[in-house]
């Protein structure tokens, strides 16, 4: 390293993308690549030398990988190349910062400022550079502008300590210890049942979550739905109708509900209360992660993982500021004013800022908080990436944020009360009176109802028609990706970095399937072994004590070690449980392990033969996955090529226009699954709805 | 004893799973409900009428399709 200078500070990045902005914040003179180092050189009054990590560079092991090894519970830091085979590209990077930090003055962590930021450059400071005593400076930043990050450059902090790091790798090794030997004795229970390999898991945040299912899905397959009836009238006055609901909700009997119609249809009513009461309702507070989860699901249709990752781009492009927040607040110290009139320089949103410009501008706070970052707001930059689903969440994004500035919306309610005798009919409408924010952040907002005629107590109305319409409960509805994550929020297990990642695991491991989600067998047998045998698994309270005692760590109030030893404690409890009822865990797994594999396998009734399935099969010769009809020694040759990547769910109901299987294939975590008709002749996929599909899919 | 329903193992002292023991349980209980809102109605009836309804649960659809099959 020939050019290096004499005298220089190191700073090391989470993401090449990040250290590429710094090196432009800081005056970047050139991108170098000696041999296998790669760096970028920022001379100046500091020499900086920016190298980046690539997330993180060490992950733990066992320290005996051995099998005859259980439970695991001696662990150490190793590069990550050591143990996923593929990332032999971090053993380079690890080789650069360890030769340029022997020669640097100064070390400077730029990673994201939070958990896991601190824990990727604690790490890097122990175990590539060597440090005997971790001290280091530490860059802190919420957003990729040019300004912020000259600024966290002259705002350096001197970290001799680094407790936000030591709760990072506190929460890294019980993870780490309690996957590895609840997997291994799940795993042990079924093979020695006579089950087949399959991988299975369950976690201190995976069981809680698993179980809000689990729970939904009792309700669901075991509710008996109760009659009742409603009652609903049209009512004239003065030759405007309109309908009115009778004001019990629900009458429990048929008789009941008769004797209503018969005492109020073609009689007359008297208005006993006219009342219109404007209400305000404020604007809502700029995203944090789970509401803007919550938002693109609802809005968007993103799951909260494909939102996560966009959001992330969206970032990296230093468009938005850093996503993984738990904070609805803008605190004073951002320049609103400024990020308003970079925005209103983008024709879509000109609009908007125009309606919020003012002299003082005050942004709508929410009650939530976070330490470490603001609550999401744009830059003022534009995305520099055409992806369409990018903008439309960053459209999201800044319309929230522009309506936080933005006056309350003033509605009216006008309601009736009208009574017949003994019996009272109650209508009501809203109407906007000033749309205020709504008219800026006008996602899914409520649509103005129909307006009631202007009547005043002691008016008569008529009653055309009652009519009586018999109901029934309804059972529960079930989770999606959203409402799990806001269960998950509002119980507080798992953090808002990893939340939607465990859900993509339940759904990888075949415990759960479907946007709407469902409990498969594999999920009730996991859930019901757990419930019986070593129920503290399932338990929020458990996962939520262990959460609180590392936040502990983190306010550096409690010891790293005593809170490791409390969490492995709590483990060796729930494996022993399990380890004495290794036989009856087995056989409650095995069988639905079986069911869950053959329903996966089972894609649907084959159209051709009308009397056996279409299963996915694989060729002994070519590899290759294939459909075919399970009758196919009876003679049904029914058979369609299948895309070779990806994961392959049938989903419900056959294809509408052929009546062959519909699948889902899941290309990428995170991603919309791609939606297409197994039949290869069908005549939909002449149509531009699925060329698409067709050409990228079963023939690849 | 298993379940004559679905082969799982009875809940004892029940004839039934765990589950169609507690699907069970449910329409046992809410038939009571049934009748009050009908005026009157036989058990007969009741499991038919559960049977057809979208949102009965299935478990208790088995339970019901069962207990109609084995009274005749």
């Amino acid at each position: 390293m020939s050019v290096l200078p004499k005298d220089y500070t190191l700073v090391v990045t989470e993401k090449p993308d990040v250290a590429r902005r710094i090196a432009a914040a800081l005056g970047e003179d050139s991108s170098q690549v000696e041999g296998n180092y790669e760096y970028i050189l920022c001379p100046g009054k500091t020499n900086y030398i920016i190298v980046s990590a690539v997330g993180h560079l060490f992950s733990l092991m066992p320290t005996y990988p051995r099998r005859d090894i259980y439970p695991v519970l001696d662990t150490r830091w190793v590069p990550l190349s050591a143990v996923d085979k593929k990332r032999k590209d971090v053993d380079r990077r690890i080789k650069t910062i360890k030769s340029l930090s022997k020669g640097a003055s100064k070390l400077v962590i730029a990673c994201d400022y939070d958990l896991e930021g601190d824990t990727i450059g604690y790490n890097i400071l122990k175990y590539a550079c060597g440090a005997k005593k971790v001290k280091a400076f530490r860059a802190k930043f919420s957003t990729l502008a040019l300004d912020e990050l000259s600024k966290s450059f002259s705002d350096l902090t001197w970290h001799e300590e680094w407790p936000r790091a030591e709760a990072g790798r506190a929460r890294h090794l019980l993870d780490f210890v309690w996957g590895v030997n609840l997997s291994r004795v799940l795993l042990d229970s079924l093979l020695e049942a006579g089950g087949r390999y399959t991988t299975l898991s369950i976690g201190r945040v995976q069981g809680p979550a698993l179980n809000y299912i689990h729970d939904r899905e009792l309700e669901i397959m075991a509710h008996v739905p109760v009659p009742y009836w409603r009652a609903k009238a049209l009512v004239d006055a003065d030759g405007k109708r309109f309908t009115a609901e009778y004001t019990v909700d629900r009458i429990g009997t048929e008789a009941g509900a008769r004797l209503v119609k018969g005492q109020v249809e073609g009689n007359r009513g008297t208005v006993v209360e006219a009342s219109r009461r404007p209400f305000a309702i404020p604007p809502p507070p700029s995203f944090n992660l789970g509401d803007l989860q919550h938002e693109a699901f609802q809005i968007l249709g993103f799951s909260p993982s494909q939102t996560l990752s966009i959001a992330e781009k969206l970032y990296l492009q230093a468009a938005i500021s850093y996503p993984r927040t738990s904070s609805q607040r803008i605190p004073p110290s951002i320049d609103c004013e400024r990020i308003l009139s970079s925005l209103a320089r983008q024709e879509a949103f000109k609009p908007y800022v125009t309606l919020v410009m003012k002299e003082s501008l005050s942004p709508a706070q929410g009650q939530k908080t976070d330490p470490a970052h603001p609550a999401i707001f744009p830059t003022g930059e534009p995305p520099s990436g055409t992806d369409a689903k990018e903008w439309q969440l960053y459209n999201l994004i800044v319309r929230r944020f522009i309506s936080a500035f933005a006056e309350r919306a003033v509605k009216e309610r006008h309601s009736l009360r009208i009574a017949c005798g003994r019996h009272e009919f109650r209508a009501s409408a809203t109407s906007i009176i000033s749309p205020g924010w709504s008219a800026i952040y006008d996602f899914g907002s409520e649509k103005e109802m129909r307006g009631l005629p202007s009547l005043n107590v002691v008016d008569i109305v008529s009653f055309v028609t009652v009519d009586v319409v018999e109901c029934f409960d309804h059972p529960p509805s079930r989770y999606n990706q959203s409402s799990l994550l806001e269960q998950m929020e509002s119980d507080e297990i798992g953090t808002k970095a990893t939340r939607a990642e465990i859900i993509s695991t339940l759904v990888d491991r075949g415990y759960v399937s479907g946007g709407s989600i469902e409990l498969s067998e594999l999920g009730f047998a996991i859930v019901d072994a757990a419930s019986k045998y070593s129920p503290s698994i399932l338990s929020p309270q458990m996962t939520r004590s262990i959460e609180e005692k590392l936040d502990g760590v983190e306010a550096a109030s409690l010891d790293p070690g005593t809170v490791t030893f409390d969490g492995v404690d709590q483990l060796l409890s729930c494996l022993r449980l399990f380890e004495e009822n290794m036989a009856e865990v087995g056989a409650m797994i095995r069988l639905a392990n079986l069911q869950t594999a053959k329903g996966r396998e089972t894609l649907g009734s084959c159209p051709v033969c009308h009397d056996g399935q279409l299963i996915i099969i694989r060729s002994h010769k070519s590899g290759k996955r294939f459909v075919g009809c399970s009758r196919y020694s009876n003679g049904c040759r029914a058979s369609a090529p299948l895309p070779q990547n990806g994961i392959i769910r049938a989903t419900k109901g056959p294809c509408k226009t052929c009546g062959w299987p519909v699948i889902l294939v899941f290309t990428s975590r995170g991603r919309r699954p791609w939606r297409l008709c197994v039949n290869p002749d069908c005549p939909m996929k002449g149509s531009a709805l699925n060329r698409k599909a067709v050409s990228g899919g079963s023939r690849s | 004893m298993i379940c004559p329903i679905c082969g799982r193992e009875s809940a004892r002292p029940s004839e039934l799973c765990g589950r169609h023991n507690l699907a069970k349980k449910n329409l046992t209980a809410s038939y009571e409900k049934w009748r009050l809102a009908y005026g009157s109605m036989d058990w007969r009836e009741y499991l038919s009428k559960i049977e057809k309804l979208e949102d009965s649960g299935e478990w208790v659809k088995e339970v019901a399709r069962y207990l109609a099959t084995k009274q005749g």
